[in-house]
């Protein structure tokens, strides 16, 4: 059987998800799969944490993500780009034996590392398997992703053998399908499926939120698993408060640890966690109101400001663990619609 | 009618107060507007002060009910009487015209220079038995509801015959309230006390013998217009499965605003005349859907994540061709990704033109504490700043609705002020009731705003309607 590599377009597209998702449920059917990371971009890879834990594998991480390159690594001489090579190679025939199919994780996306002769076309044709291509599903013009990758590999005689759009919002789903189907296939791309943006899919929860803005959970701890899909920073006047509060949903409120009442309005609606800033310990009649709504307060000692920085910079992203199991059951109906049994046909 | 008057004291009437109150409760105040509202639909007063509260509460222990806001006011001070009057205006009593027979029997009565026209004035000079006088005539005359009298300590004064007096004449007629102010402090002590134990209510100062009456008088009239509201009207022409089928289907989008062809289809189900609106996602679903509508068309932005849509030229009215359709769907795009860079755009929403007329806002807010509030008024983009707007609690009956719209400014300008057109009232109100049967069917509904409404002499028309829903129904 060959593997399968998953590649995207760009980064933050959900594809360490999709491959654990889908590793997942290959194995649901009873197929012994694998997973395997040629190439990081940090130490210790958390990706490859998460599916050596949740795909039980006993195999070393050293072996599951054998090479380490990160972009201030660009720099590399040569000699050492073949003894990456030659190690990658090592980790994938090593685990290649053991498992009856392996899904191959790109790093970042499908053109990291190609100044250097690293990037996923490179490995791709080191290794024995078909090609998945994700792409964000934003809007119309990402479909133009697709027809772009596939040049990217078919210059150097690699086919892709079908692609994925994800992160589709709800609201254009049946369009953006329609669209792709007709758009791709003229395209000779097969579209195997389309992914929503949900947030039970790929939002972080307030657990992931906590400790990705390093805050101290004050009241509301057995909520840490509601999902966070939508920021609010709640500065506007009382009286706006609760028209601005309702139009969003499983919302995470960022606000001045001095403005009690705002947090309180927020509260009142579909919020699933609220983050005190600047340090300032609320009154206990929050905390009560916490436990008694189910919303975790989070108190930070940066300001409105810093905490919404940090968000926009670097967005918390939900994963796969073993303790997700919500989130693993959102994923494997999701699989119910993806196209896949032809490709495991054709490894087969 | 209830038997029993309720007054309430609601703290946190400032925006500090309401913060101070929320934090201390660890739940969120109703808005003041919204204790206002409830307080009226239950008949129940609401007192200012802590000092109002007991003033109100002693007229109601020992007084009757007044027949009309009609007070005459005895003083034999000027000052004190004008500041009486004053408040009596505020707290909106009347200052009756005496019947000309009281006015002549008084005159016969008084001294040349007092003033027998209401506020009567016995002057300075009056003793014991020009009070109790005067307060018979008045007490008689069919013109007065209530009475306030007002005794400054002066050379020919007599404080407790006056008192004596009051207590005789009150009880000769029982059937009008009475209140008196005794301004003089400690030289008035005793026949303060005997006034009080004789169940006349007396304050040191006119404001609070004013405020005392008029708290009976609240009472009568929130007991006489609630006893006037009718339940509210049932439409058989609504649809509700359509209502429930659009609601669903935005839920299962993964939103809780709907976008304008929603919104207008929702009131639309309501039998709520709304132009008919289709949201276009490319320019060639524009160009097709705009053969169904028809040009001239409104062009919108459709998002929602874009609430305030005239601000970044979101709206264009008047759209007449093809051509023009086309640059207005890619100029709306451009200002939106410019303004709005997160934003979700779905496209523009296209509406068919509306004749313009009035701009009224009428909508629903759901308050935490009292739940579906109405709302009425003055609308448009200056919403906001004329403030002119009346408030009323989900249901609403017909009556309560035309309250509600005759308790605006904009109700004078509609009925065709200055020669301007008028607007076609009923209807108005009929969108109220409406709009309150929708809530009432649909308590999911958090919010709903339709501003503009345009009204017109032959009816209404509401351009732009914005709704947002509860997620899952056990929310709060």
């Amino acid at each position: 059987m060959k593997n399968i590599y998953v590649t995207s377009s760009h980064e933050r597209v959900g594809k360490s998800t999709f491959c654990l998702a889908l590793a997942l449920r290959l194995k649901k059917e009873g197929i012994n799969v694998g997973y395997f990371k040629p190439i990081s971009d940090q130490d210790e890879d958390s990706d490859s944490l998460h599916a050596k834990n949740l795909l039980k594998m006993e195999d070393d991480l050293t072996v599951i993500n054998p090479v380490t390159i990160s972009q201030w690594e660009y720099d590399i001489e040569s000699k050492e780009i073949k003894s990456h090579l030659k190690k990658i190679k090592k980790s994938y025939n090593l685990l290649d034996k053991k498992y009856d199919l392996l899904i191959i994780e790109d790093c970042r996306s499908m053109g990291y590392l190609s100044s250097i002769s690293l990037s996923s076309r490179e490995l791709i044709k080191e290794l024995d398997c078909e090609v998945i291509m994700l792409v964000s599903g934003l809007d119309e013009t990402h479909l133009d992703q697709f027809v772009l990758g596939e040049s990217f590999f078919n210059d150097v005689g690699i086919s892709v053998y079908g692609g994925i759009l994800t992160l589709v919002p709800l609201e254009i789903i049946e369009r953006i399908k329609e669209l792709a189907e007709k758009r791709l296939s003229e395209h000779g791309i097969k579209l195997m499926g389309v992914i929503p943006e949900k947030g039970d899919l790929t939002a972080p929860n307030v657990e992931e939120l906590c400790s990705s803005i390093g805050g101290r959970v004050l009241s509301g701890s057995s909520f840490m698993d509601n999902i966070v899909e939508d920021y609010l920073v709640a500065a506007m006047e009382m009286d706006n408060a609760l028209k601005f509060f309702r139009r969003s949903i499983n919302k995470a409120v960022i606000v001045g640890g001095d403005r009690p009442a705002l947090a309180i309005a927020a509260m009142e609606t579909n919020t699933s966690a609220i983050i005190l800033t600047g340090g300032i310990l609320p009154p206990t009649t929050v905390l009560a109101t916490s436990e008694d709504r189910g919303i975790p307060v989070l108190l930070v000692s940066e300001d409105t400001y810093s905490v919404v920085q940090k968000l926009t910079q670097a967005p918390v992203q939900g994963v796969l663990t073993v303790t997700q199991t919500d989130r693993i059951e959102e994923w494997d109906k999701i699989f119910n619609s993806i196209d896949y049994k032809g490709l495991i046909e054709k490894l087969s | 009618m209830k038997k029993k008057p309720i007054l309430v004291i609601k703290s946190g009437k400032s925006a500090a107060g309401a913060r101070a109150a929320s934090s201390h409760t660890g739940s969120m105040t109703g808005t003041n507007t919204s204790y206002d509202t409830a307080f009226a639909k239950a008949g129940v007063i609401r007192a200012d002060t802590v000092e109002e509260l007991f003033d109100s509460a002693t007229a109601f222990s020992t007084q009757p009910l007044p027949k009309g806001p009609n007070l005459c006011i005895i003083t034999n001070a000027g000052g004190p009487g004008i500041i009486a009057t004053d408040e009596a205006e505020f707290q909106e009593l009347r200052l009756t015209t005496l019947e000309g027979s009281t006015i002549n029997y008084l005159r016969e009565k008084l001294p040349p220079a007092a003033s027998t026209h209401n506020p009567v004035d016995i002057l300075g000079t009056g003793n014991g038995d020009d009070y109790t006088v005067t307060l018979e005539a008045v007490l008689k005359d069919e013109n007065v509801d209530m009475v306030l009298i007002i005794l400054t300590p002066q050379g020919m004064t007599e404080p407790m015959k006056t008192a004596e007096g009051i207590v005789r004449l009150h009880g000769d007629n029982p059937t009008k309230p009475v209140a008196a102010v005794y301004m003089g402090g400690t030289d008035l002590i005793e026949s303060t006390i005997y006034l009080k134990d004789n169940g006349i209510p007396c304050f040191e100062f006119p404001e609070r013998g004013v405020r005392s009456l008029s708290g009976l008088w609240k009472y009568v009239k929130l007991s006489q217009s609630i006893e006037k509201k009718t339940t509210p009207r049932i439409f058989p022409d609504i649809n509700k499965e359509a209502v429930a089928d659009i609601f669903e289907s935005v839920r299962n989008k993964g939103r809780v605003t709907l976008l304008g062809s929603e919104a207008v289809a929702v009131a639309r189900a309501y039998g709520i005349n709304a132009p008919i609106t289709y949201t276009a996602f490319s320019v060639n679903e524009a160009k097709r859907l705009a053969t169904k509508i028809g040009y001239p068309m409104v062009v919108k932005i459709t998002s929602p994540d874009i609430t305030h849509k005239t601000d970044i030229g979101g709206v264009k009215v008047g759209i007449k061709n093809e051509n023009e359709l086309v640059v207005t769907f890619k100029e709306m795009m451009s200002a939106a990704r410019k303004h709005y860079p997160n934003a979700k755009v779905v496209g523009v929403d296209l509406q068919q033109m509306a004749t313009p007329g009035h701009e009224l806002i009428v909508g629903v807010s759901k308050d935490p504490q009292f739940g579906h509030m109405a709302i009425i008024g003055a609308g448009g983009i200056y919403t906001n700043i004329l403030k002119d707007v009346s408030f009323g609690l989900i249901p609403v009956s017909t009556e309560e609705a035309t309250e509600m719209l005759q308790n605006t400014k904009i109700y004078q300008i509609i009925q065709g002020a200055r020669g301007q057109e008028g607007a076609d009232i009923p209807m108005i109100i009929e969108t109220l009731e409406r709009i309150s049967a929708l809530v009432s069917d649909f308590p999911t509904i958090l919010d709903m705003d339709i501003n503009p409404f345009f009204a017109t002499p032959d009816g209404i028309s509401a351009v732009d309607v914005k709704i947002t829903i509860k997620m899952q129904e056990e929310e709060r």
